[in-house]
């Protein structure tokens, strides 16, 4: 085979560089130090400056669009705008964990370089245009994300939840390589380019390009925490240390979403002969609203109560998604529902993981919901931060939150999918029930012992305010 | 050269970045320093607004507009909202009133509150205030103006309620809030009208997509949206059937009342219909329902004016009946004359209300005008300054009050829209306003002194008596850029109607056909001698036979005692809707509430807490379980999508 690069490709792929260099500094430096961890804070910031000159890189990406690297990966305005979600949720977690006892431990060094070299993997996903590199882009991500759980300084809940996610993830990522097989066998293609021309005729028509549409479909419901493939998430994101937990919500969920959008929009739904897909997805999608917002009303441990507020926001995304599947190259205003929702998703969340991982003094610390009794009196900052990201999630104005449902609601409205916004109303207004209960203990009820925030954590505190303030404003301003 | 853009904003963000300095120290008692940041960002805003209107006079005359467009501010489908802004004639007149008047209350605020706890408080609201305004003035949209028309009516609860410690002043705040609230539905209303029938909210937009005929009946949209931003105007400033709040208003600080109750924020509503002017002269009969309201307004809060005894409720029930004549102005179609009164009346007021101000910080804070009197000589440049205001209010010539008033007055007669018996109505409050101001005058500044032997009046410092000379001054020459063409022919020079030239290319186009010039000398004349007897009638009553008051009062009896309680609006307000409403809510409360809706929602709590427990069983925590619900669902949409 004749392999070619051109200079641009060669652009298009530096950012990818430019952050495996800076991940592998701290190791080396360790290595050369005898094997002993050096300041966590120099560590951070060479993962920083590697993030940051990463996002600059994106930056100027904004007139090549085009196909690049041998039709590998794609660059367009979603491919820009989701590598910057990435970098600065990787950013974000990099802060976070410096300042958590269960990330900030004697392997520091070995934790940068593999949050970094996920984020590598997730900048592979979120641009690629061929199937095949999309997976390794996702293999890549997931297997630093086990060892990144597994990394705790926790000794049991974390390492019992990288197994777990190591087998059923293995698992999904078996069914959707199987789906993928079944594609390119067919339609004799992998790139979505070539797959967009070629899917309408074979959709319907063919029993086994479905067959592999179907698992391809049901490998991404497993990433993406769609109800039934969603019962690793509680156990994973209560067990992973904190900063992991917010990383995998936020940056891991979009990239999945991301790669979800390409392969729908890759006309794989339109057919007119078959809308069974459309609505066992639709069925998911009801699903996974109603048993994540049901299952976290009788959540006590914050962090799980927020795992299933997570698979709940992927039934919403589900919704424009759907949408911009049916709307077809049309679906612009879907297309733009489903990124701006896994954006503001991305800000609240990490904004209410960042809370907890300032509340957790010890690296076995769990913060109940019972435990934020009288925060307001206790500290009070942290308790109107706290509310802000309940009622962002629950998609109160004029925060973020409500926006972005707006505009998955309308996007589905658009596409006539009545009774789909109808349980994606009734749904949040179920959720509204534990997005309340964590402000109506923290204002309304009796001082009590309880969770603090870490004072001496301002960076954590920085950050935290700046989203609340994001949370507040963006959705008015922007 | 700066740019227009960054002017506009300067003008803009100055009062809000005050807002922000003076609102994060709010707890300092510090008068001066919270005075000085605060009337330092309005004086920047005056002068931006110097400089931007000096580059709209050097524009060519029909092309003066300076627009400026910032962000836009939300897109959903066909509806866009644009945060940008217009500078135009109409606009330029008021963020040069705005702004000058408001630099000029702030500091005059600086030695009125001198001892309060809580300057930095007030003055963070006053500048919250001034933003709010110039939204209001400048956005090139009804999004935008409703953003400030609510942004005033915020802070003007708030200031209204600045002493909230004292229960009634608390009250007049809510009072002012909710009526305003009824306006502003109103508001709210014409906005979606107009945007569903044409499509827009913009105001250049709206004028070029408006009809070339104009709508007959009550029911077409343009009426249907002009009556309902009508009825937010009746509830901002204040006209019947909304006027109630007005007076109880007074319960603020004094500078407070001459800034937003007087010069700038009730002017809102005339200053909206003039902005919209292209739509208000398509809906016919809602202009003649205008000017009805207007007119009566003008003559039944001047009566109301005649009974009161506290300094700046007599003053608040003017201010109302000058509002009248403004609504009666632009309901004749007299758009550049109702603009030309809001101006002069922003001069006059606020210096009327600022001099009330004075007599009441000198007095100790005592209203009663029936415990004052003779303070012209302890008071000259108070007494000297509100004098004037009193010869511009009343209408004489050459004072401000006389060429405005005078010129919607004479529409009113002779205009194409106007109507005799309206002109009837008008004539008759100008010379009730005559009567009261007069009595006004007599009462607090002449005659012998009725004061208290404990209070010592005395001159105000001069932080407070350089603003009330400037609004004396421009009170006097306000009224000269806009002198008849009747009048001007006798005058050496013939001076030109500037401020109709000014205003007139911004305005919809609109003959108003006026009559001879001979009628036009007539009614002047006439208008000027029955307000010289009215007042003289008053000046006698009330210092020489002071008998005759009481006499009269007596005489009238019933009919005072009706107009001495404000014709029983308030207590039907209360007696007919309001308590009917509380009680209405209670019952729903006690019955439906408890028994219908309570119980559902437990029922409903209780089975989605059923469910959540039912889940919970299902995330046991064991992989292989899991596992298994991944197999079941794989089969499942393989059923279900190949089937």
């Amino acid at each position: 085979m004749d392999v070619k690069f051109s200079l641009l490709d060669l652009w298009v792929v530096s950012p990818l560089i430019a952050l495996f260099l800076f991940s592998i500094i701290p190791l080396t430096v360790k290595v050369f130090n005898e094997n002993r961890e050096g300041n966590p804070f120099v560590t951070m910031s060479i993962g920083l400056l590697g993030v940051i000159l990463a996002t600059g890189l994106i930056g100027t990406y904004k007139d090549i669009s085009g196909i690049y690297f041998q039709d590998a990966l794609v660059i367009d305005g979603a491919s820009v705008w989701l590598g910057f979600l990435i970098m600065g949720v990787t950013a974000v977690t990099l802060i976070f964990s410096r300042e958590n006892m269960a990330t900030r431990n004697r392997h520091f060094s070995e934790f940068v370089f593999l949050l970094l070299n996920a984020a590598i993997g997730m900048l592979v996903v979120v641009w690629s245009n061929d199937l095949i590199i999309a997976f390794i882009g996702i293999e890549m991500m997931s297997l630093c994300l086990y060892v990144l759980i597994a990394l705790s300084s926790e000794e049991r809940l974390s390492k019992e939840s990288a197994f777990k996610y190591f087998v059923l993830s293995s698992f999904a990522s078996a069914v959707l390589l199987y789906g993928l097989a079944f594609i390119y066998g067919l339609a004799g293609t992998t790139y979505l380019h070539e797959l967009v021309n070629r899917a309408p005729d074979l959709m319907g028509h063919n029993l086994l390009f479905t067959l592999g549409v179907v698992l391809a479909a049901v490998g991404l419901a497993f990433k993406v925490a769609l109800v039934p493939f969603h019962a690793w998430a509680a156990d994973v994101y209560q067990g992973a240390p904190t900063p992991i937990t917010a990383f995998m919500a936020t940056g891991v969920k979009a990239v999945s979403f991301a790669l979800f959008l390409r392969v729908v929009l890759a006309e794989v739904m339109v057919s007119p002969e078959s809308q069974g897909l459309v609505h066992f997805l639709q069925w998911l999608a009801v699903l996974t609203m109603l048993v994540g917002n049901i299952a976290a009303i009788s959540q006590s441990h914050f962090k799980r109560m927020l795992a299933y507020s997570s698979v709940a926001h992927s039934g919403y995304v589900m919704m424009g998604l759907i949408a911009a599947g049916m709307a077809g190259p049309m679906g612009d205003l879907a297309i733009r529902s489903v990124l701006y929702y896994v954006t503001v998703y991305a800000v609240m969340t990490l904004g209410a993981f960042g809370v907890i991982s300032l509340m957790e003094k010890r690296s076995e610390s769990s913060i109940h919901i019972e435990d934020l009794r009288g925060m307001a009196q206790r500290n009070p900052w942290v308790a109107l931060f706290i509310a802000i990201f309940m009622l962002g999630l629950a998609g109160i104005p004029p925060t973020v939150g409500f926006f972005g449902k707006l505009y998955v609601f309308t996007a589905a409205l658009d596409q006539k999918l009545y009774w789909l916004v109808f349980w994606g109303v009734v749904s949040s207004a179920i959720g509204l029930y534990y997005y309340l209960r964590p402000i109506v203990v923290m204002y309304m009820e009796e001082q009590g012992e309880g969770a603090d925030a870490v004072s001496s954590r301002q960076l954590t505190s920085f950050t935290v305010a700046m989203t609340a303030l994001l949370v507040l404003f963006a959705g008015i301003l922007f | 050269m700066i740019s227009s853009d960054v002017l506009l904003a300067t003008l803009v963000l100055a009062p809000l970045i005050g807002f922000f300095i003076n609102g994060l120290r709010f707890r300092s008692s510090d008068c001066q320093t919270a005075g000085i940041i605060a009337s330092g960002a309005a004086i920047i805003s005056f002068i931006t607004s110097v400089v931007l209107t000096l580059r709209l006079v050097a524009l060519p005359k029909d092309g003066r507009q300076i627009t400026a467009h910032f962000f836009d501010w939300m897109l959903v489908g066909d509806f866009s909202a644009q945060v940008s802004f217009l500078v135009d004639p109409i606009s330029a007149i008021m963020i040069l009133v705005v702004t000058g008047v408001g630099s000029l209350i702030h500091i005059f605020s600086i030695g009125y509150m001198s001892h309060d706890a809580r300057p930095a408080k007030y003055f963070a609201y006053l500048n919250l205030f001034l933003f709010n305004m110039l939204l209001l003035v400048l956005g090139d949209n009804l999004l935008i103006m409703f953003v400030g028309w609510e942004g005033v009516g915020l802070c003007s609860y708030l200031l209204i309620g600045f002493w909230f410690t004292d229960k009634e002043k608390a009250a007049a705040g809510m009072k002012a809030f909710i009526t305003n609230r009824i306006g502003d539905a109103g508001f709210l209303l014409g906005i979606f009208t107009l945007f569903f029938a044409f499509g827009t909210v913009n105001f250049a937009e709206l004028a070029a997509r408006m009809p070339e005929v104009a709508e007959v009946g009550w029911t077409g949209p343009i009426a249907l949206a002009c009556l309902f931003l009508f009825i937010g105007a009746t509830g901002k400033s204040a006209q019947i059937p909304l006027y109630v709040w007005l007076p109880d208003a007074m319960a603020g600080p004094t500078p407070v009342s001459a800034l937003i109750h007087a010069a700038t924020m009730v002017t809102a509503g005339v200053y909206m219909i003039v902005r919209m002017s292209h739509v208000f002269v398509l809906a016919p009969n809602v202009m003649m329902l205008i000017a009805v309201v207007g007119a009566l307004t003008a003559l039944l809060a001047a009566l109301i004016g005649f009974t009161q005894n506290d300094i700046k409720k007599v003053l608040a029930y003017s201010t109302v009946s000058q509002l009248g004549f403004m609504f009666l102005g632009v309901g004749v179609g007299a758009f550049m004359p109702a603009m030309f009164h809001l101006m002069t009346h922003a001069f006059f007021k606020a210096l009327m209300f600022l001099g009330s101000g004075s007599v009441i910080h000198a007095m100790h804070e005592e209203q009663d005008i029936r415990k004052m009197g003779g303070l012209a000589k302890k008071m000259p440049i108070t007494h000297g300054t509100f004098l004037i205001g009193w010869l511009a209010i009343i209408g004489i010539p050459p004072f401000a009050g006389f060429f405005s008033k005078d010129e919607i007055l004479w529409y009113t007669m002779a205009g194409k829209m106007g109507h005799p018996l309206l002109w009837l109505i008008g004539a008759l409050a100008a010379i009730g306003t005559a009567f009261y101001m007069t009595r006004l005058m007599a009462l607090v500044f002449w005659g012998e002194s009725r004061v208290d032997s404990k209070v010592h009046p005395h001159e105000a410092p001069l932080n407070m008596t350089i603003p009330l000379i400037i609004l004396a001054v421009l009170s006097l020459v306000g009224g000269w850029v806009g002198i008849p063409h009747a009048l001007a022919q006798f005058i050496p020079g013939h001076p030109p109607h500037l401020l109709g030239d000014w205003i007139k290319p911004a305005l919809v186009p609109l003959d108003l056909e006026a009559g001879p010039v001979v009628l036009e000398l007539i009614l002047m004349l006439v208008s000027v001698v029955l307000a010289s007897v009215s007042a003289w009638f008053a000046y006698d009553s009330y210092l020489k036979n002071k008998a005759r008051p009481t006499e009269i009062k007596e005489r009238l009896g019933k009919a005072y005692d009706i107009v001495a309680n404000k014709y029983y609006v308030d207590e039907f307000y209360f007696g007919k809707i309001i308590n009917p409403l509380v009680g209405l809510s209670k019952g729903l409360w006690a019955y439906v509430d408890v028994n219908f809706i309570d119980k559902t929602t437990y029922f409903l709590a209780d089975l989605v807490q059923g469910g959540g427990r039912a889940l919970r069983s299902l995330h046991n925590g064991n992989l292989q379980q899991y596992a298994m619900y991944i197999v079941v669902g794989l089969l499942l949409a393989l059923f279900y999508v190949l089937y």
